[in-house]
Order: C-alpha cells, then sequence, then structure tokens
C-alpha cells in the first residue's frame, strides 16, 4: 500500500490560478442536482406551509422565503468553504472541534427542549442545532486523523474516541437519529481508510455488540426504544405500547397512505389532500418526503431520488479521484452522510426505516440542516478544486 | 488514481451499498404508488374528506285533479355547529344556550334550554352535520342572530324544507306523515336498497321517513334522492373547502284517486253528524266520538274520499312533535285520533250484513229451499224462534231470536232488505243454512259468499296497516279456541252463530272500507276490485313512472237474477212508499232528488257490548229505478260507507251523513274544498265586505257583529 498521493496532471488549458477562481469549485453535474433538490425542496417546503390558501387567507409565504434565503447564504458558505486551504482547516480544526464539544456540551444546560430533545439554542428568534454544523467538524477531524497514513490501532484509538466525544454528548440530549448519522460517518470513514480488512470486521461485530447492548440498556429513553420497535412490531402491539409508539406508528402510516395517495403522477403540487391537511406531521422538515410523494407523485418523487443519486454518484467520482487521502476521506464521510440522511429520511416515510428526526438534505425546511447541507457539500466542492495537481498549492 | 486495488474495491462495495439503498427506496416508491395506490388513495379519501348528505325534498302528494294535498316548504331553521363547543366549558357552553333560548323565545317560539341542549346532543347527527335546534323562525330572528354572530358562534339559520298541508288536516289519515326514521326502520329500509344504485337513498340516522299512510307506503317512491357534499377537513378538523358534490333530487309525485272537493265535504258532513248525533240523542251512552267515511267508485274501484275522525294535524309531525302530544294521538281514552278507522276500525256491520246474506241466500239455492222464491213474503211477527231447538233444556231460551221490530208484517226478499226485517234473515239462516250439510258450501254458505265479495280479508288498498275484519266459521272458533281467546272450539258452532252472523251479528267484524267495496262490487254486478288510493306516480318533471290501472281481483257475475231482487230492496231504503224505507227520513224526508238520481243503500245498527249501537249506512247511486220508469245514463259512479261509533240507529245517524254527501254530487255541484291559506282570505274579505256594508248608509250593526263573533 503507498502512501505517495497522485496527481493528476493539470491540463495545459487551465491557467497557472485558475484553481483559485471562484468558479473552479463547481462540479457542473453536481451544482445541477444540488440545485435541483434544493429548488424541488422549497416548493415541497411550501406547499407543506403554505396554509389552505383561500381568498381570504392567502398563502404563507414565510416558510419558503426563508427556506430560499438559507439555500442562497449556504451556497455562498458551501463555494468559500470549497476555497478554504487544506493547510487553513487542519489549524483551525481543533479550534472547531473544541468549540464543538462545548457547544454540545452547553446544551445540556442552556439547550431549548424541543419535544423531547435539548439539541436546539435558542436566541433572538434565531435557533442553532450544533450537532448539525458538527457533522461538518467530525469529517474533518476524522480525515486528518485516519489520513495520515495506514491505520493502526493507536489512530484507530484516536478516531474513535474524537468520535464518541459528540456522539455521546448528542445521545445525552437524546437525539438518536443525529447520533446515528454521526455513527454512520464514522463508521464508512473508517471502513473506506487505509484499514486492514480484519479491524473493519472486528469493528462491526464490536458496533453491533454496543448498538444492541445500547438498546437493552437503560441509555435509550423508552419512547425511542418504542419507536425503533414500532417499526418492527404489529398494529396492536404498538397500541399496546402506548400513545407516542402509536404516534410514531400514525406518523408513518398517514406518510405512507400520502405517498400512495400520489399514484404515478401525483395530486398535483399544492392538492395533496394529505399535505393540505396536515394528517402527516412533520411534513415541512422529517417527513417531507411524503409531500413529494402525494403531490409529484412516482414521476416526481422518482425524479428527487434520482437527483439524490446524481449528486452521491458525482461526490463518489470525487471521492475516486481526490488527490490524496484526506480529500477522499473528507468527500467519503460527506457522502455516508447525504447517503443516510437521504435513506433514513426517505426510508422512514414509507415505513422502511424507523421514526428518528432526520432532515433530508437540502429539502427538509430548516436552517442549520440547510446551512450544514450545503457546507458539507463546501468539502466536497473543495476537493473538486483540487482534482488537478496544483503542487505549489496542496 | 489514488489508492491501490484494494481502496479501489472498498470505494465500489461503497458505491454499490449507495446503489442497493437507492434500489431498496425506489421499489418501495413503486410499490405505494404503483400497487397500493387504490388502497392508499382510498384511505387518503376517507382521512379528510367528510360527506356531508342533504336531504332531498319528498315528492308531493296530488288529489285525482293534481290539487296539492302535500307539499313541501321552505323554512328557516336554527341550526348548530357541535364542533364549536370542544373549545368551551361547560359554562360557557350553558350561556351560549341561554342566549339562544332567550332570542328564540322572544322572537315568538317559547323555548327552553334543556330542549336546545338536548337537541345538539342529539346522537343522530355527525360532527360535521349542523344540527337542527328550531324549526319554522321567523327572519326576524334571523336577522338578530346573524348581527350577532360573536355571541353565537357556531349558530346558523338555514332553509330546510318540511312537509306543508294546504289543507290542514284534511285526508290526514289516509295521507300520513313524516318523521325521524328509528333504528329499526333505517335497518330495514337500507337492507332493501342498493348502496351502488345511481340513486342510492340509504337512509341516514338523521333522515326522515314516512310513518303511516301514502307517505308509508310509497315512501320508496316519495323520498328524493339525498345529496351529497363533501368537505376537505384538516387534522383539526376544520374545513378547508368544498368539492364538487350531487345535488339532491327531489322524490317522485304521487297522484291519489281521492277527489279533495269530496273529501273535504265528507268529513264536514261526518263531524256535522257526530255533532248532531251528539247533541240530539236521548240515550246518554250515545257520545258519537268518531267515525269514518269511505266511498268508492264501483266502476273501477277508485277510492274517492277516505276520511276518520277524530284527526290530527299532520303538520304537528314536521317540526318534531312531543312526547306528551304523541300520547293525545294515540291514547284510547282520547279515541286514537291517529288510527284511520277507514281501514283500521273493525266493526260488526249490523243490517249492512244482510245484502250479504241474501246473496248468499240465492247464490246457494237457500232462498228457493227455504221459502220458493225472492218473491214469497214471510210472516215476520218481530220474534224468530228457532225450531229445532232441543226443548226443555237450558238452551231453550237462547232459540229466540228478538229483533227491533214488533208485529206482525209479510216481507219478501226485497221488502226483507228495505225495512231490514231480522226474522227474514234468522229464518234463512238457522232453518236454510244451519240445517244444510256441513261444509264451506253448506250451512257456511253465508260465509263463502261473504269471502267471495272481499270480506274477512284485506282490500289491499295502497295503504298501511289494514285490518282484514272478520268472517266467523268453524274453522276461526278452532284457531280462536287453540289461542284461548273463544271458550268454544268449531265443533261448538251452534244454529245461534249462523243466526246472528245472517245481521251482521256475533264474531263479524268488517271495517268500512270493506263495506264500501263489497257494495261497490254488487253495485257493478260482480266486479271486485282492490281498491286504488293512487293512480299514478309522476316523477319531478311530470313524466308517469307507474300507473295504477284499476285491480280486478275477481269477477263474480251476479247476473240479473240475484241482483234484481237485492237492488230493489235496497232501492226502496231510502223511500217512503208500500213499505218504508228504514232510510227515508233522511233522503226522501230531506232535500235528496231520490226520483232523480236513485240511491240504493242499507242501514245497520250493530250492537256493541258497553256502548251505544255502531251507526252504519252503506249506499250507492245512481242506479237505475225499473219500478220508477227511472233509467240513467251512466252506472254507478260512487258506493259509500259511513260508519259511526257509538251512535244509535243507523237510519238516524249515519244515513243522513251519506245523504248530505251524496246530495251535491246528485246536484253536480259539491262545493269547491279551499286551502287554509284560501279560507284565510275569504274570511277576510267576508268581513272587508261585512265593514263596507255597516260603513254603507243604512246598514245595521248586528249582521256585522254576528259574522264576526
Amino acid at each position: 500500500m503507498t502512501n505517495a498521493p497522485t496527481f493528476a496532471s493539470r491540463p495545459p488549458t487551465l491557467g497557472k490560478d485558475d484553481d483559485q477562481r471562484w468558479w473552479f469549485v463547481i462540479d457542473p453535474l453536481l451544482i445541477l442536482a444540488v440545485s435541483g433538490i434544493t429548488a424541488l425542496g422549497a416548493v415541497l417546503v411550501f406547499s407543506a406551509t403554505r396554509g389552505v390558501a383561500t381568498s381570504v387567507d392567502p398563502p404563507d409565504y414565510s416558510f419558503l422565503e426563508r427556506q430560499l434565503a438559507f439555500a442562497a447564504v449556504g451556497f455562498v458558505v458551501a463555494v468559500l468553504v470549497a476555497h478554504l486551504s487544506v493547510r487553513v482547516m487542519r489549524v483551525w480544526l481543533p479550534v472547531f472541534y473544541v468549540g464543538l464539544i462545548v457547544l454540545l456540551a452547553g446544551l445540556l444546560v442552556f439547550g431549548e427542549e424541543v419535544r423531547g430533545a435539548r439539541a436546539w439554542y435558542s436566541a433572538a428568534g434565531f435557533s442553532f442545532q450544533p450537532s448539525e454544523l458538527g457533522k461538518l467538524v467530525l469529517v474533518v477531524a476524522l480525515a486528518a486523523v485516519l489520513s495520515v497514513g495506514e491505520v493502526n490501532t493507536k489512530r484507530l484509538l484516536v478516531a474513535l474516541s474524537l468520535a464518541a466525544l459528540p456522539i455521546v454528548l448528542i445521545l445525552r440530549q437524546p437525539d438518536v437519529g443525529t447520533a446515528l448519522v454521526y455513527v454512520v460517518i464514522v463508521a464508512v470513514m473508517i471502513a473506506m481508510s487505509r484499514i486492514r480488512l480484519r479491524f473493519v470486521a472486528a469493528l462491526a461485530v464490536i458496533g453491533i455488540s454496543v448498538g444492541v447492548g445500547i438498546f437493552q440498556s437503560d441509555l435509550l429513553a423508552q419512547y425511542q426504544e418504542d419507536r425503533l420497535q414500532t417499526f418492527l412490531l404489529s398494529e396492536q402491539a404498538i397500541a399496546e405500547l402506548g400513545a407516542d409508539a402509536a404516534r410514531a406508528a400514525y406518523n408513518v402510516n398517514q406518510s405512507q397512505i400520502a405517498i400512495g395517495n400520489g399514484g404515478l403522477v401525483g395530486q398535483g403540487l399544492f392538492q395533496g389532500t394529505q399535505t393540505r391537511s396536515n394528517l402527516v406531521p412533520e411534513q415541512q422538515t422529517d417527513f417531507i418526503f411524503s409531500v413529494a410523494g402525494e403531490e409529484l407523485g412516482f414521476r416526481g418523487a422518482g425524479l428527487l431520488l434520482a437527483l439524490y443519486a446524481l449528486m452521491l454518484f458525482r461526490i463518489w467520482r470525487i471521492a475516486v479521484r481526490a488527490t490524496d487521502w484526506f480529500d477522499r476521506l473528507i468527500t467519503i464521510g460527506v457522502m455516508a452522510m447525504f447517503l443516510f440522511q437521504a435513506f433514513q429520511s426517505v426510508g422512514m416515510t414509507m415505513g422502511m426505516m424507523p421514526v428518528t428526526g432526520i432532515p433530508l438534505p437540502f429539502v427538509s425546511y430548516g436552517g442549520s440542516s440547510m446551512l450544514t447541507s450545503m457546507a458539507t457539500l463546501g468539502l466536497v466542492m473543495g476537493v473538486y478544486r483540487r482534482r488537478f495537481d496544483f503542487a505549489e498549492r496542496s | 488514481m489514488l489508492g491501490d486495488d484494494d481502496s479501489k474495491l472498498r470505494l465500489r462495495i461503497f458505491a454499490f451499498v449507495a446503489l442497493i439503498l437507492f434500489s431498496a427506496l425506489v421499489a418501495r416508491l413503486w410499490y405505494l404508488q404503483g400497487i397500493e395506490y387504490e388502497v392508499l388513495s382510498d384511505r387518503a379519501r376517507g382521512n379528510v374528506l367528510q360527506e356531508l348528505y342533504e336531504e332531498a325534498p319528498r315528492g308531493r302528494i296530488l288529489d285525482r285533479n293534481g290539487r296539492v294535498l302535500v307539499d313541501n316548504e321552505v323554512v328557516q331553521v336554527v341550526t348548530f355547529d357541535r364542533n364549536v363547543l370542544e373549545a368551551l366549558d361547560e359554562e360557557e357552553t350553558f350561556g351560549i344556550f341561554k342566549d339562544l333560548a332567550v332570542a328564540i323565545s322572544r322572537s315568538g317560539l317559547p323555548t327552553k334550554v334543556s330542549a336546545i341542549s338536548r337537541a345538539v346532543n342529539d346522537p343522530r347527527y355527525g360532527p360535521f352535520d349542523r344540527i337542527p335546534v328550531v324549526v319554522g323562525v321567523n327572519s326576524k330572528l334571523m336577522v338578530y342572530l346573524g348581527e350577532r354572530s360573536e355571541r353565537f358562534p357556531g349558530v346558523q339559520v338555514e332553509q330546510r324544507t318540511i312537509r306543508s298541508y294546504p289543507y290542514g288536516s284534511l285526508g290526514a289519515h289516509l295521507l300520513g306523515y313524516v318523521g325521524p326514521v328509528t333504528k329499526s326502520e333505517q335497518k330495514q329500509a337500507n337492507a332493501n336498497l342498493d348502496p351502488n344504485a345511481e340513486d342510492d337513498k340509504t337512509y341516514r340516522l338523521n333522515s326522515e321517513i314516512g310513518k303511516t299512510g301514502i307517505e308509508r307506503i310509497f315512501e320508496r317512491e316519495l323520498r328524493g334522492v339525498p345529496g351529497v357534499r363533501w368537505l376537505e377537513v384538516n387534522n383539526v378538523g376544520e374545513v378547508l373547502r368544498e368539492l364538487p358534490g350531487v345535488a339532491p333530487k327531489r322524490g317522485n309525485d304521487v297522484w291519489l284517486t281521492i277527489d279533495v272537493d269530496l273529501q273535504a265535504l265528507a268529513e264536514q258532513q261526518l263531524a256535522l253528524g257526530l255533532e248532531r248525533t251528539r247533541t240530539e240523542a236521548e240515550d246518554e251512552d250515545v257520545l258519537a266520538p268518531a267515525g269514518s267515511v269511505v266511498a268508492i267508485d264501483p266502476q273501477n274501484g277508485d277510492v274517492l274520499t277516505m276520511a276518520s275522525l277524530p284527526t290530527y294535524d299532520p303538520a304537528q309531525f314536521t317540526t318534531g312533535i312531543s312526547s306528551e302530544e304523541f300520547e293525545l294521538l294515540t291514547s284510547a281514552d282520547n279515541y286514537s285520533p291517529i288510527l284511520n278507522r277507514a281501514i283500521q276500525g273493525s266493526y260488526a256491520p249490523g243490517s249492512t250484513w244482510k245484502l250479504v246474506t241474501a246473496l248468499a241466500g240465492m247464490q246457494h239455492g237457500v232462498v228457493d229451499e227455504l221459502y220458493g222464491g225472492t218473491g214469497t213474503f214471510i210472516n215476520d211477527t218481530g220474534t224468530y224462534l228457532y225450531p229445532n231447538c232441543a226443548t226443555g233444556t237450558e238452551l231453550e231460551g237462547s232459540c229466540v231470536f228478538e229483533s227491533p221490530y214488533v208485529g206482525s208484517r209479510f216481507v219478501d226478499l226485497a221488502d226483507a232488505l228495505t225495512v231490514s226485517s231480522d226474522v227474514y234473515f234468522y229464518r234463512l239462516a238457522g232453518e236454510g243454512f244451519f240445517t244444510r250439510p256441513r261444509g264451506p258450501d253448506g250451512d257456511e254458505g253465508i260465509q263463502t259468499t261473504a269471502r267471495s265479495i272481499g270480506l274477512g280479508s284485506a282490500t289491499g288498498v295502497q295503504l298501511p296497516y289494514e285490518r282484514a275484519g272478520v268472517v266467523p266459521d268453524r274453522a276461526y272458533f278452532d284457531l280462536k279456541y287453540s289461542q284461548g281467546v273463544f271458550i268454544r272450539d268449531g265443533s261448538q258452532w251452534f244454529a245461534g252463530d249462523t243466526i246472528l252472523l245472517s245481521i251482521g251479528q256475533g264474531n263479524v267484524l268488517v271495517t268500512p272500507i270493506q263495506l264500501a267495496n263489497t257494495y261497490a262490487t254488487f253495485a257493478n254486478g260482480g266486479t271486485l276490485h282492490q281498491p286504488n288510493v293512487a293512480s299514478r306516480i309522476t316523477d319531478p318533471d311530470g313524466n308517469t313512472v307507474m300507473e295504477f290501472g284499476p285491480r280486478v281481483s275477481a269477477e263474480l257475475d251476479f247476473g240479473p237474477e240475484l241482483t234484481e231482487p237485492i237492488t230493489k230492496g235496497l232501492l226502496g231504503v231510502p223511500r217512503f212508499g208500500g213499505v218504508n224505507g228504514t232510510a227515508a227520513r233522511a233522503f226522501q224526508g230531506g232535500t235528496f232528488p231520490v226520483d232523480q238520481w236513485p240511491v240504493a243503500g242499507k242501514t245497520g245498527t250493530a250492537e256493541v257490548e258497553g256502548k251505544a249501537d255502531t251507526s252504519l249506512f252503506v249506499a250507492w247511486g245512481p242506479n237505475d229505478f225499473p219500478e220508477l220508469g227511472v233509467v240513467v245514463d251512466a252506472p254507478a259512479e260512487i258506493a259509500v260507507a259511513v260508519v259511526m261509533e257509538e251512535s244509535g240507529f243507523g237510519s238516524a245517524a249515519a244515513a243522513p251523513v251519506v245523504a248530505a254527501i251524496l246530495e251535491p254530487i246528485a246536484r253536480h255541484d259539491t262545493p269547491r274544498a279551499l286551502t287554509i291559506d284560501q279560507q284565510e282570505l275569504e274570511q277576510v274579505a267576508r268581513i272587508e265586505s261585512l265593514l263596507a256594508a255597516r260603513d254603507a248608509p243604512g246598514a245595521t250593526t248586528d249582521a256585522v257583529n254576528g259574522a264576526t263573533q
């Protein structure tokens, strides 16, 4: 296994400083996919939040406006992140990491409890979810540790420790869904790093044991266990589990009805009865895919999935073509994050996955989620920027 | 490129995993949207669409000339939306109810808070129904409530269609009334309906249904097709929008054979007759509380008139009837005004039965066997002693049959009918029928004839709850004995039973419509009809969808040798002559044109245990009167039966009523029946003209006072 990065040589058509130009970070197909997803997402958010919209009661544009603003700001952030040099990232990483830990720890004291979890800081009308932006920090931190060379036990332990700290804090909020995203990111990044397969196998065994252990222990709140069980149980068994489990089952049930109601071509934008009637809870955030399913049908929802597939494929391609291990692992981490979130969020609305509060990247309404998604995209765009050998700056 | 084969492989595996995950998503998406679409979209519709049923106006009921007897009217209804209560506590709710009760009461409809709260909590209504609280409020209240919608949340004044009766209580029994459907009615009615039919008339919990009379028997036609409105509601029950629905479709109209003018005349004359009987009766048993009139066109079985007293106002039911009010309508102490005596009253027919006995006597040859022919005169001493009685036994006394007549007279069959000789028929039954060989055509010949002419079974008129009457025989005794009602079984059918039956006493029972139909059948020469009260059904556009022609159930074909002697006798009943008819005073003694419009009829005075006699008279006209040389161009146009309870002699109470009903028909000047509105207008016009007359010079004030009192 060689440690030497392989650089694709700079095409002669590129100028010497072209990698510093803002457009150089743009992978057209990737940005096309993300723009499509974001635009579609904004429309879905609008549909989910506009209200009944009658002549006396005009549609509510506030969510749409905010979502578009988040997306615009997010894209600027993405471009900015993309232009961060690896050196700057490495230098500031410890600061961000410590900042993240402090913010996560602070949540346990100062966090505002929303639906049973202290995941948010609220001030002056804005709220901020550290665990969202934390994904960015985690990806960079793990990439930094795992890219140094062959992953031996010591590095593995360092990486695991760096990951474990925020995960435990997030579990304390408790926000199992986000913690799960972290775990997936860590798992995929380790598996894709220069690590021996038997380590991966051992880790998998340990990981599964810990997972089962957590489920069996009291670490999870009862409702979280119930929700996971809901996914596996019959309706009658769910009813016996109590109100929260029943509610979770209800959400998934209504969401599946909404999606099924879409059929091939959908009920038409703003015409979904489930959507209009707010029958699917959290339809503008975690359950937003149900809106796509109901109003746009198999064609529209399928298009959305296709755009995600295109986006993930372009990210994967960037990972494959990355010029060093730091870049590749960053890209893989981001891809793992997007892949898992998309699968979990979409799968949950269709009853394939248990109910956990995970936003659909670029689509679910929310500033923290949009900014995080855009910023992590920015990391990938940065890797894309470094796709050629501008040796003097790498 | 970065990395060796191993890391490339891992990246490819990762990509492969991603691909699998996405394929799973697409597969699941296809499963939900492509395969399960029907099921899930159905559930989605059920989730958010609230069906609201809008009852359609019922069809109208018209008389034979198209005059509307039952219509629909639009009234203002205060309705309440239960949903608003969810946000209110008990005290606030009570406050609204109280204010509402005060407002409605002030508008002129005294209303209790408890009544409102009971109405609002009526479980028959669904969460999105607007529940009617008070029906028939005025527009002032509508404005008042509309201006104070803040104070009366959920309260609205809406228009609804209810039944209206232009002629008031006229024909109430025949028309019937409508009311809220009961659980069992709903179940039964819906069981007969096809819920997938285009004109699905499925009954909801708050639907109305015809309860009696025409409203009930033609329920399927009269009931309109309810409209449906679909409301899209959200998860908290707010209405988001209304989707295009289906408009309600009015029910079909029912055309009756009834003539409203004749109906009004009959009810009026029956009421007058009962009133007169009450005031003029010397016997204090004579209470004359109730009676009925049925008139049938003998040529086709059309029921021209059907009246029953005491009556009720069907409008009582349109706005909801209280249990106290309903109790008054059904209580026997109050003579059950709800009862349609014309088809549900069972009476001993008394001498009106002699038509049957005479007919039987001739049909079975008993008159010839016993008397040697219809023209043979028999000595009627007023008392009949049945000769085969075992003398010297206890039974001896029961072998003496008396009659109101005292003296000695010689009567043939016709005269026996004219003067209503009991002895003639006693003997025909005792020495004639009862001594014949046993069997339906032998000693039970009277019963056979009675059944053949439609007695002892319901006539089949298109009305619910018709009674069948009773033609007693041994089998009937057996039946009643086995039920523990009678102390004798069929083997103990004695001569007395046949003898009493011959004059319509004993266990025999008929309904007024049976009497009228029997005489109508005789009058037309033997065509037994199932009487019709409805002639046809038309849809809202006026197209006939169903027609009920004359329904002939038997052709008895009596022939002149049977009808002539009997008709001769019955034609004498309303006349003075060689023998005075029992109804001569009522007809010829009055103003009735018996010579121009000959009437054949029969009085009846039936004994009822513990009460005054039932007074009956049945007649038809006009009829040729060969002895007088009167030939009427047309066949008999009407047969009418009048039965008055606890009213004494048929000749005194019922016969004058029949005369009063038939006289305008004979003179072709039946007064035009007026609707309630027309009556009021006429009243106003009369007073105005009297006032004008008073103001005119030379008028006396007495006339005005007299009229306005």
